[in-house]
Protein backbone atom coordinates (compact mmCIF):
# COMPACT_ATOMS: atom_id res chain seq x y z
CA UNK A 1 0.00 0.00 0.00
CA UNK A 2 1.37 3.53 -0.96
CA UNK A 3 2.33 5.96 1.98
CA UNK A 4 1.66 9.15 1.72
CA UNK A 5 5.20 9.97 1.00
CA UNK A 6 5.16 7.96 -2.02
CA UNK A 7 2.25 9.92 -2.92
CA UNK A 8 3.60 13.24 -2.50
CA UNK A 9 6.58 11.91 -5.09
CA UNK A 10 4.36 10.61 -7.07
CA UNK A 11 2.62 13.69 -7.30
CA UNK A 12 5.76 15.97 -7.47
CA UNK A 13 7.22 13.47 -9.90
CA UNK A 14 4.46 13.64 -12.55
CA UNK A 15 3.63 17.65 -11.92
CA UNK A 16 7.25 18.10 -12.53
CA UNK A 17 7.25 16.39 -15.82
CA UNK A 18 4.03 17.97 -17.23
CA UNK A 19 5.55 21.07 -16.48
CA UNK A 20 8.70 19.83 -18.79
CA UNK A 21 6.92 18.65 -20.91
CA UNK A 22 4.80 22.15 -21.35
CA UNK A 23 8.29 24.26 -20.97
CA UNK A 24 9.58 21.67 -24.07
CA UNK A 25 6.88 22.65 -26.40
CA UNK A 26 6.88 25.74 -25.48
CA UNK A 27 10.59 25.99 -26.95
CA UNK A 28 10.43 23.77 -29.50
CA UNK A 29 7.57 24.99 -30.97
CA UNK A 30 8.75 27.11 -34.18
CA UNK A 31 6.77 30.75 -34.31
CA UNK A 32 3.36 30.89 -34.99
CA UNK A 33 2.31 30.90 -38.39
CA UNK A 34 1.59 33.57 -40.10
CA UNK A 35 -2.60 34.54 -39.80
CA UNK A 36 -4.23 37.47 -40.23
CA UNK A 37 -5.06 38.54 -36.58
CA UNK A 38 -2.80 36.24 -34.89
CA UNK A 39 -5.81 34.26 -33.90
CA UNK A 40 -6.83 35.95 -31.30
CA UNK A 41 -10.10 35.29 -29.39
CA UNK A 42 -11.51 37.62 -26.19
CA UNK A 43 -13.83 36.18 -24.08
CA UNK A 44 -15.64 38.42 -21.86
CA UNK A 45 -17.28 35.23 -19.94
CA UNK A 46 -18.31 32.17 -20.01
CA UNK A 47 -21.41 30.66 -17.78
CA UNK A 48 -22.85 27.90 -17.77
CA UNK A 49 -26.05 26.86 -15.77
CA UNK A 50 -26.91 23.10 -15.24
CA UNK A 51 -30.77 23.69 -13.42
CA UNK A 52 -32.39 20.74 -11.93
CA UNK A 53 -36.42 22.33 -12.94
CA UNK A 54 -37.78 20.96 -9.91
CA UNK A 55 -36.81 22.12 -6.05
CA UNK A 56 -35.82 19.84 -3.76
CA UNK A 57 -34.26 19.90 -0.52
CA UNK A 58 -31.20 21.60 -2.71
CA UNK A 59 -31.05 24.46 -4.70
CA UNK A 60 -30.39 22.32 -7.61
CA UNK A 61 -28.31 24.62 -9.60
CA UNK A 62 -24.34 23.44 -11.06
CA UNK A 63 -23.20 26.55 -11.99
CA UNK A 64 -19.80 26.48 -13.93
CA UNK A 65 -18.47 30.03 -15.24
CA UNK A 66 -15.51 31.33 -16.17
CA UNK A 67 -14.05 35.40 -16.32
CA UNK A 68 -12.06 36.67 -18.77
CA UNK A 69 -9.67 34.50 -21.00
CA UNK A 70 -7.27 35.17 -24.17
CA UNK A 71 -6.36 32.83 -26.34
CA UNK A 72 -4.00 33.60 -29.54
CA UNK A 73 -1.61 32.07 -31.88
CA UNK A 74 -1.78 29.79 -34.75
CA UNK A 75 0.03 27.02 -36.60
CA UNK A 76 2.23 25.50 -34.53
CA UNK A 77 1.35 26.31 -31.07
CA UNK A 78 -1.90 28.21 -29.23
CA UNK A 79 -1.72 29.56 -26.13
CA UNK A 80 -4.56 30.23 -23.58
CA UNK A 81 -4.47 32.41 -20.62
CA UNK A 82 -7.50 32.60 -18.27
CA UNK A 83 -8.05 35.04 -15.16
CA UNK A 84 -10.73 33.10 -13.29
CA UNK A 85 -13.11 30.07 -12.74
CA UNK A 86 -16.17 29.10 -10.55
CA UNK A 87 -17.28 25.54 -10.53
CA UNK A 88 -20.36 24.81 -7.54
CA UNK A 89 -21.17 21.61 -8.26
CA UNK A 90 -24.50 22.39 -5.40
CA UNK A 91 -24.39 25.99 -6.00
CA UNK A 92 -26.56 26.44 -2.39
CA UNK A 93 -23.37 24.91 -0.72
CA UNK A 94 -21.06 27.62 0.29
CA UNK A 95 -18.10 25.02 1.06
CA UNK A 96 -18.43 22.72 -1.59
CA UNK A 97 -17.26 25.21 -4.58
CA UNK A 98 -14.27 24.88 -6.64
CA UNK A 99 -12.06 28.37 -7.63
CA UNK A 100 -9.42 28.51 -10.05
CA UNK A 101 -7.33 31.60 -10.15
CA UNK A 102 -4.82 31.54 -13.52
CA UNK A 103 -4.70 29.18 -15.76
CA UNK A 104 -2.81 28.58 -19.13
CA UNK A 105 -2.88 26.26 -21.80
CA UNK A 106 -0.99 25.20 -24.74
CA UNK A 107 -2.18 23.51 -27.43
CA UNK A 108 -0.26 21.86 -30.52
CA UNK A 109 -1.91 20.66 -33.38
CA UNK A 110 -1.41 16.76 -34.57
CA UNK A 111 -2.76 16.60 -38.18
CA UNK A 112 -6.44 16.01 -37.80
CA UNK A 113 -6.21 16.36 -33.96
CA UNK A 114 -4.49 18.92 -31.50
CA UNK A 115 -3.21 18.18 -28.38
CA UNK A 116 -3.53 20.71 -25.20
CA UNK A 117 -2.08 20.69 -21.79
CA UNK A 118 -1.81 23.06 -19.18
CA UNK A 119 -1.71 24.08 -15.39
CA UNK A 120 -4.16 26.01 -13.51
CA UNK A 121 -2.43 27.97 -11.01
CA UNK A 122 -4.13 28.65 -8.15
CA UNK A 123 -6.84 26.31 -6.94
CA UNK A 124 -9.36 26.49 -3.66
CA UNK A 125 -11.01 23.22 -3.27
CA UNK A 126 -13.69 23.63 -0.42
CA UNK A 127 -11.27 24.85 2.01
CA UNK A 128 -8.17 23.65 0.82
CA UNK A 129 -5.40 25.51 -0.97
CA UNK A 130 -3.76 23.51 -3.89
CA UNK A 131 -0.62 25.21 -6.44
CA UNK A 132 -0.56 24.06 -9.81
CA UNK A 133 -3.62 21.42 -11.23
CA UNK A 134 -3.15 19.84 -14.14
CA UNK A 135 -5.35 19.90 -17.01
CA UNK A 136 -4.74 17.89 -20.50
CA UNK A 137 -7.31 17.72 -23.78
CA UNK A 138 -7.09 16.25 -27.25
CA UNK A 139 -9.42 17.61 -29.89
CA UNK A 140 -9.87 15.56 -33.42
CA UNK A 141 -11.79 16.13 -36.36
CA UNK A 142 -12.25 12.87 -38.69
CA UNK A 143 -14.20 15.47 -41.09
CA UNK A 144 -14.93 18.95 -41.73
CA UNK A 145 -18.36 18.27 -40.29
CA UNK A 146 -17.85 16.68 -37.09
CA UNK A 147 -15.77 17.58 -34.31
CA UNK A 148 -14.94 15.53 -30.97
CA UNK A 149 -13.28 17.51 -27.71
CA UNK A 150 -12.44 15.40 -24.25
CA UNK A 151 -10.68 17.13 -21.32
CA UNK A 152 -9.08 15.72 -18.49
CA UNK A 153 -8.73 18.04 -15.06
CA UNK A 154 -7.11 16.17 -12.24
CA UNK A 155 -7.74 18.20 -9.27
CA UNK A 156 -6.03 15.72 -6.66
CA UNK A 157 -2.96 16.41 -8.45
CA UNK A 158 -0.86 19.46 -7.08
CA UNK A 159 2.50 20.47 -7.18
CA UNK A 160 1.75 22.17 -3.42
CA UNK A 161 -0.98 21.90 -1.07
CA UNK A 162 -2.38 23.29 1.98
CA UNK A 163 -4.32 20.44 2.50
CA UNK A 164 -4.43 18.13 5.65
CA UNK A 165 -6.14 15.32 4.20
CA UNK A 166 -3.42 14.44 0.35
CA UNK A 167 -5.68 12.96 -2.12
CA UNK A 168 -4.63 10.47 -4.86
CA UNK A 169 -4.24 11.15 -8.12
CA UNK A 170 -7.16 9.73 -9.34
CA UNK A 171 -9.50 11.34 -7.07
CA UNK A 172 -11.45 15.02 -7.53
CA UNK A 173 -11.15 14.13 -11.34
CA UNK A 174 -13.86 15.24 -14.10
CA UNK A 175 -13.52 14.38 -17.57
CA UNK A 176 -15.32 16.27 -20.12
CA UNK A 177 -16.22 14.96 -23.59
CA UNK A 178 -18.64 16.48 -26.39
CA UNK A 179 -19.09 15.89 -30.07
CA UNK A 180 -20.85 18.33 -32.47
CA UNK A 181 -22.30 18.05 -35.79
CA UNK A 182 -21.75 19.93 -37.86
CA UNK A 183 -19.06 21.83 -36.37
CA UNK A 184 -18.72 25.03 -38.31
CA UNK A 185 -22.20 25.62 -38.40
CA UNK A 186 -23.98 28.54 -36.54
CA UNK A 187 -26.46 26.54 -35.48
CA UNK A 188 -25.05 22.67 -34.55
CA UNK A 189 -26.12 19.74 -32.54
CA UNK A 190 -23.89 18.51 -29.88
CA UNK A 191 -24.07 15.66 -27.49
CA UNK A 192 -21.76 16.45 -24.12
CA UNK A 193 -20.46 13.96 -21.44
CA UNK A 194 -18.73 14.70 -17.92
CA UNK A 195 -17.98 12.62 -15.33
CA UNK A 196 -16.98 13.66 -11.88
CA UNK A 197 -15.00 11.77 -9.33
CA UNK A 198 -15.13 15.01 -6.20
CA UNK A 199 -14.43 15.03 -2.43
CA UNK A 200 -15.54 18.40 -1.61
CA UNK A 201 -16.51 19.47 2.33
CA UNK A 202 -15.60 15.89 3.39
CA UNK A 203 -19.16 15.31 0.46
CA UNK A 204 -17.99 12.36 -2.03
CA UNK A 205 -19.71 12.96 -5.30
CA UNK A 206 -19.87 10.66 -8.48
CA UNK A 207 -21.64 11.38 -11.09
CA UNK A 208 -21.77 11.50 -14.61
CA UNK A 209 -24.25 13.53 -17.12
CA UNK A 210 -25.01 13.02 -20.56
CA UNK A 211 -26.02 16.59 -22.10
CA UNK A 212 -27.99 16.65 -25.88
CA UNK A 213 -28.74 20.23 -27.47
CA UNK A 214 -27.82 22.63 -29.71
CA UNK A 215 -24.89 25.09 -30.02
CA UNK A 216 -26.05 28.56 -30.81
CA UNK A 217 -23.89 31.21 -32.42
CA UNK A 218 -26.61 34.01 -32.02
CA UNK A 219 -25.02 37.42 -33.15
CA UNK A 220 -22.32 35.91 -34.87
CA UNK A 221 -20.80 37.21 -38.01
CA UNK A 222 -17.76 37.19 -40.06
CA UNK A 223 -15.02 38.15 -38.57
CA UNK A 224 -16.52 38.76 -35.20
CA UNK A 225 -17.89 35.35 -33.21
CA UNK A 226 -19.88 36.71 -30.81
CA UNK A 227 -22.63 35.31 -28.07
CA UNK A 228 -21.71 31.41 -28.72
CA UNK A 229 -24.38 29.72 -26.34
CA UNK A 230 -25.60 26.09 -25.53
CA UNK A 231 -28.74 25.19 -24.69
CA UNK A 232 -30.19 21.51 -24.24
CA UNK A 233 -31.42 19.21 -21.80
CA UNK A 234 -29.14 16.22 -19.53
CA UNK A 235 -29.57 13.87 -17.30
CA UNK A 236 -27.32 12.65 -13.96
CA UNK A 237 -26.74 9.42 -12.76
CA UNK A 238 -24.73 8.91 -9.77
CA UNK A 239 -25.13 10.71 -6.72
CA UNK A 240 -28.16 13.02 -7.07
CA UNK A 241 -29.68 11.95 -9.90
CA UNK A 242 -31.87 14.66 -12.29
CA UNK A 243 -33.30 15.30 -15.00
CA UNK A 244 -31.56 18.67 -16.28
CA UNK A 245 -32.04 21.80 -18.18
CA UNK A 246 -28.46 23.26 -19.63
CA UNK A 247 -27.62 26.91 -20.79
CA UNK A 248 -24.46 27.74 -21.24
CA UNK A 249 -23.56 31.23 -22.41
CA UNK A 250 -20.06 32.97 -23.92
CA UNK A 251 -20.00 36.68 -24.51
CA UNK A 252 -16.52 37.17 -26.35
CA UNK A 253 -15.05 38.24 -29.24
CA UNK A 254 -12.55 36.68 -31.93
CA UNK A 255 -10.49 38.64 -33.71
CA UNK A 256 -9.35 42.32 -33.52
CA UNK B 1 -52.28 38.87 -12.74
CA UNK B 2 -50.24 40.90 -10.62
CA UNK B 3 -48.95 44.27 -11.92
CA UNK B 4 -45.43 43.70 -12.38
CA UNK B 5 -46.03 40.81 -14.54
CA UNK B 6 -48.61 42.74 -16.85
CA UNK B 7 -46.32 45.54 -17.24
CA UNK B 8 -43.84 43.03 -18.17
CA UNK B 9 -46.03 41.69 -20.60
CA UNK B 10 -47.53 44.92 -21.89
CA UNK B 11 -43.92 46.12 -22.74
CA UNK B 12 -43.09 42.68 -24.77
CA UNK B 13 -45.91 42.88 -26.74
CA UNK B 14 -45.67 46.42 -27.52
CA UNK B 15 -42.44 45.52 -28.52
CA UNK B 16 -42.65 42.45 -30.40
CA UNK B 17 -45.60 44.33 -32.60
CA UNK B 18 -43.84 47.36 -33.14
CA UNK B 19 -40.77 45.15 -34.26
CA UNK B 20 -43.18 43.81 -36.77
CA UNK B 21 -44.45 46.86 -38.04
CA UNK B 22 -41.12 48.50 -38.43
CA UNK B 23 -39.14 47.03 -41.07
CA UNK B 24 -35.26 46.58 -40.88
CA UNK B 25 -33.81 49.81 -42.32
CA UNK B 26 -30.44 50.48 -44.47
CA UNK B 27 -28.80 52.58 -41.90
CA UNK B 28 -29.73 51.07 -39.08
CA UNK B 29 -26.18 50.64 -37.08
CA UNK B 30 -24.68 46.69 -36.94
CA UNK B 31 -24.29 47.19 -33.44
CA UNK B 32 -23.15 48.92 -29.91
CA UNK B 33 -21.55 48.80 -26.66
CA UNK B 34 -22.71 49.56 -23.63
CA UNK B 35 -22.04 50.47 -20.07
CA UNK B 36 -24.75 51.27 -18.32
CA UNK B 37 -25.61 51.96 -14.44
CA UNK B 38 -29.50 52.13 -12.92
CA UNK B 39 -31.23 52.83 -10.04
CA UNK B 40 -34.75 52.49 -9.44
CA UNK B 41 -37.64 51.98 -6.58
CA UNK B 42 -37.36 49.15 -4.59
CA UNK B 43 -38.38 45.72 -6.10
CA UNK B 44 -41.42 44.05 -5.40
CA UNK B 45 -41.04 40.54 -3.87
CA UNK B 46 -43.80 38.33 -3.94
CA UNK B 47 -44.48 34.12 -3.21
CA UNK B 48 -42.76 32.25 -0.56
CA UNK B 49 -39.83 34.48 -0.55
CA UNK B 50 -41.94 37.50 0.30
CA UNK B 51 -42.09 35.59 3.92
CA UNK B 52 -38.31 35.72 4.26
CA UNK B 53 -37.22 38.94 2.78
CA UNK B 54 -39.20 41.99 2.05
CA UNK B 55 -37.47 44.80 -0.08
CA UNK B 56 -36.02 47.75 1.32
CA UNK B 57 -34.55 50.77 0.04
CA UNK B 58 -34.66 51.32 -4.10
CA UNK B 59 -32.72 48.48 -6.77
CA UNK B 60 -29.85 48.79 -8.78
CA UNK B 61 -28.53 47.55 -11.99
CA UNK B 62 -25.46 47.24 -14.02
CA UNK B 63 -25.15 46.27 -17.49
CA UNK B 64 -21.77 45.69 -19.50
CA UNK B 65 -22.57 44.86 -23.16
CA UNK B 66 -23.88 45.49 -26.46
CA UNK B 67 -25.89 44.26 -29.20
CA UNK B 68 -24.69 42.44 -32.58
CA UNK B 69 -27.92 43.58 -35.51
CA UNK B 70 -31.06 42.71 -33.34
CA UNK B 71 -29.62 40.69 -30.96
CA UNK B 72 -28.27 42.06 -27.51
CA UNK B 73 -25.75 40.22 -25.23
CA UNK B 74 -25.58 41.27 -21.56
CA UNK B 75 -23.61 41.23 -17.94
CA UNK B 76 -26.07 42.11 -16.03
CA UNK B 77 -25.97 42.44 -12.12
CA UNK B 78 -28.91 43.95 -10.26
CA UNK B 79 -28.97 44.29 -6.68
CA UNK B 80 -31.65 45.57 -4.17
CA UNK B 81 -31.19 46.09 -0.19
CA UNK B 82 -33.90 43.38 2.01
CA UNK B 83 -35.49 43.21 5.12
CA UNK B 84 -34.99 39.72 6.32
CA UNK B 85 -37.53 38.17 8.99
CA UNK B 86 -35.17 37.86 11.82
CA UNK B 87 -34.72 41.57 11.18
CA UNK B 88 -32.09 42.54 9.49
CA UNK B 89 -30.96 44.53 6.33
CA UNK B 90 -29.08 42.50 3.71
CA UNK B 91 -28.37 43.14 0.50
CA UNK B 92 -30.01 40.84 -2.56
CA UNK B 93 -27.46 40.53 -5.53
CA UNK B 94 -27.99 38.95 -8.47
CA UNK B 95 -25.80 38.50 -11.61
CA UNK B 96 -25.42 36.20 -14.72
CA UNK B 97 -25.74 36.75 -18.38
CA UNK B 98 -28.80 37.87 -20.57
CA UNK B 99 -29.72 37.81 -24.24
CA UNK B 100 -32.21 39.40 -25.99
CA UNK B 101 -33.70 40.21 -29.39
CA UNK B 102 -35.24 44.00 -30.44
CA UNK B 103 -37.74 43.94 -32.60
CA UNK B 104 -37.29 47.75 -32.65
CA UNK B 105 -33.34 48.37 -33.22
CA UNK B 106 -33.83 52.14 -34.76
CA UNK B 107 -30.18 54.07 -34.12
CA UNK B 108 -32.32 56.01 -31.86
CA UNK B 109 -34.07 53.93 -30.06
CA UNK B 110 -34.50 50.09 -29.23
CA UNK B 111 -36.59 48.47 -27.28
CA UNK B 112 -36.60 45.01 -26.73
CA UNK B 113 -37.53 41.50 -24.89
CA UNK B 114 -34.72 39.92 -23.06
CA UNK B 115 -33.95 36.66 -20.61
CA UNK B 116 -31.16 35.85 -18.24
CA UNK B 117 -29.66 33.58 -15.96
CA UNK B 118 -28.49 34.83 -12.71
CA UNK B 119 -26.80 33.51 -9.72
CA UNK B 120 -25.90 35.20 -6.46
CA UNK B 121 -26.89 35.68 -2.74
CA UNK B 122 -28.78 37.45 0.13
CA UNK B 123 -26.04 38.54 2.02
CA UNK B 124 -25.33 40.35 5.04
CA UNK B 125 -23.30 39.67 9.18
CA UNK B 126 -24.85 38.64 11.81
CA UNK B 127 -23.57 38.72 15.44
CA UNK B 128 -22.27 35.22 16.28
CA UNK B 129 -19.44 32.85 18.25
CA UNK B 130 -17.59 31.97 15.10
CA UNK B 131 -13.90 29.70 15.65
CA UNK B 132 -11.01 31.54 15.62
CA UNK B 133 -7.38 30.73 15.83
CA UNK B 134 -6.79 32.67 18.76
CA UNK B 135 -6.93 30.87 22.36
CA UNK B 136 -9.57 33.10 23.71
CA UNK B 137 -11.73 34.09 21.36
CA UNK B 138 -14.08 30.64 20.82
CA UNK B 139 -16.45 32.13 23.03
CA UNK B 140 -16.28 35.73 22.00
CA UNK B 141 -19.20 36.73 19.08
CA UNK B 142 -17.63 38.14 16.44
CA UNK B 143 -19.96 39.73 13.05
CA UNK B 144 -19.63 36.56 10.80
CA UNK B 145 -20.63 36.64 6.95
CA UNK B 146 -23.65 35.12 6.33
CA UNK B 147 -24.98 34.24 2.58
CA UNK B 148 -28.32 32.35 1.16
CA UNK B 149 -27.09 30.93 -2.63
CA UNK B 150 -29.57 31.13 -5.23
CA UNK B 151 -30.51 31.87 -8.75
CA UNK B 152 -33.22 33.55 -10.81
CA UNK B 153 -34.20 33.26 -14.11
CA UNK B 154 -35.01 36.64 -15.37
CA UNK B 155 -37.44 37.81 -17.87
CA UNK B 156 -37.86 41.20 -19.21
CA UNK B 157 -38.00 44.16 -21.41
CA UNK B 158 -35.90 47.31 -22.13
CA UNK B 159 -36.28 50.65 -23.57
CA UNK B 160 -33.28 52.40 -24.72
CA UNK B 161 -32.85 56.19 -26.08
CA UNK B 162 -29.86 57.43 -27.70
CA UNK B 163 -28.55 60.78 -26.77
CA UNK B 164 -25.52 61.13 -29.23
CA UNK B 165 -24.45 60.81 -32.68
CA UNK B 166 -25.44 57.64 -34.73
CA UNK B 167 -21.99 56.32 -35.06
CA UNK B 168 -19.19 56.47 -33.00
CA UNK B 169 -18.80 56.77 -28.84
CA UNK B 170 -22.67 58.78 -27.17
CA UNK B 171 -24.87 58.35 -24.28
CA UNK B 172 -27.73 56.26 -23.63
CA UNK B 173 -30.94 56.40 -21.48
CA UNK B 174 -32.43 53.54 -20.73
CA UNK B 175 -34.95 51.71 -18.47
CA UNK B 176 -35.65 48.32 -17.82
CA UNK B 177 -38.68 46.40 -16.51
CA UNK B 178 -37.68 42.65 -14.90
CA UNK B 179 -39.37 39.70 -13.54
CA UNK B 180 -36.95 36.89 -12.21
CA UNK B 181 -38.57 33.81 -11.24
CA UNK B 182 -35.99 33.17 -8.25
CA UNK B 183 -35.12 30.49 -6.33
CA UNK B 184 -32.47 30.59 -2.66
CA UNK B 185 -31.52 27.92 -0.39
CA UNK B 186 -32.12 29.35 3.18
CA UNK B 187 -30.87 26.88 5.96
CA UNK B 188 -33.76 24.99 6.34
CA UNK B 189 -35.39 25.23 3.33
CA UNK B 190 -35.37 25.75 -1.07
CA UNK B 191 -37.32 28.92 -1.00
CA UNK B 192 -39.10 30.26 -4.30
CA UNK B 193 -40.17 33.79 -5.58
CA UNK B 194 -40.57 36.08 -8.02
CA UNK B 195 -38.75 39.92 -7.82
CA UNK B 196 -39.57 42.12 -9.99
CA UNK B 197 -38.15 45.46 -10.43
CA UNK B 198 -37.96 48.61 -12.37
CA UNK B 199 -34.67 50.37 -13.39
CA UNK B 200 -33.79 53.29 -15.17
CA UNK B 201 -30.44 55.14 -15.54
CA UNK B 202 -27.75 55.99 -18.09
CA UNK B 203 -25.27 54.63 -19.62
CA UNK B 204 -22.03 55.06 -22.15
CA UNK B 205 -21.31 52.89 -25.70
CA UNK B 206 -20.19 53.18 -29.21
CA UNK B 207 -22.42 52.18 -31.90
CA UNK B 208 -20.76 50.83 -34.86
Amino acid sequence: MATRSDLRRARRASLVALIAALIAALVAARPAAACPDGGLELAIMTSRFTVAPVAGDRLGLDLWSRGISAAWGCGELRHQLVTIELEAPDAGDDAGQILRVGGYRAEVPLGAAALAFGLHLVVRWGDVTRFATPTIAVRVAPTPAVRLRAELTAGGAYLLAYDPAPRRLTEDLALDASAAWPAAAATRGEVRLRARRYTLAATARRDLTVTAGLGLALGARAGVRALPGFLGVAARVGDDPALLLVAEFAYGVAGP
Amino acid sequence: MRRGSLLVVVAAVMGIVGGAAAPARADEPRGGSIVAIGSGPAPRITGALAARVGASGGGCRLRIGGWFGRVTAELVLSCAGVDTDDGHHDSLVLTGPSVGWLPIANPWFQLGVRGGLLAGTISGTRTAVAPCAGKDCAATPRDVDVDVHGFALALGATAQLALGARRGGRFTLWADLDAQLARFQFADAVVTGRITQLTIGIGYGHAF
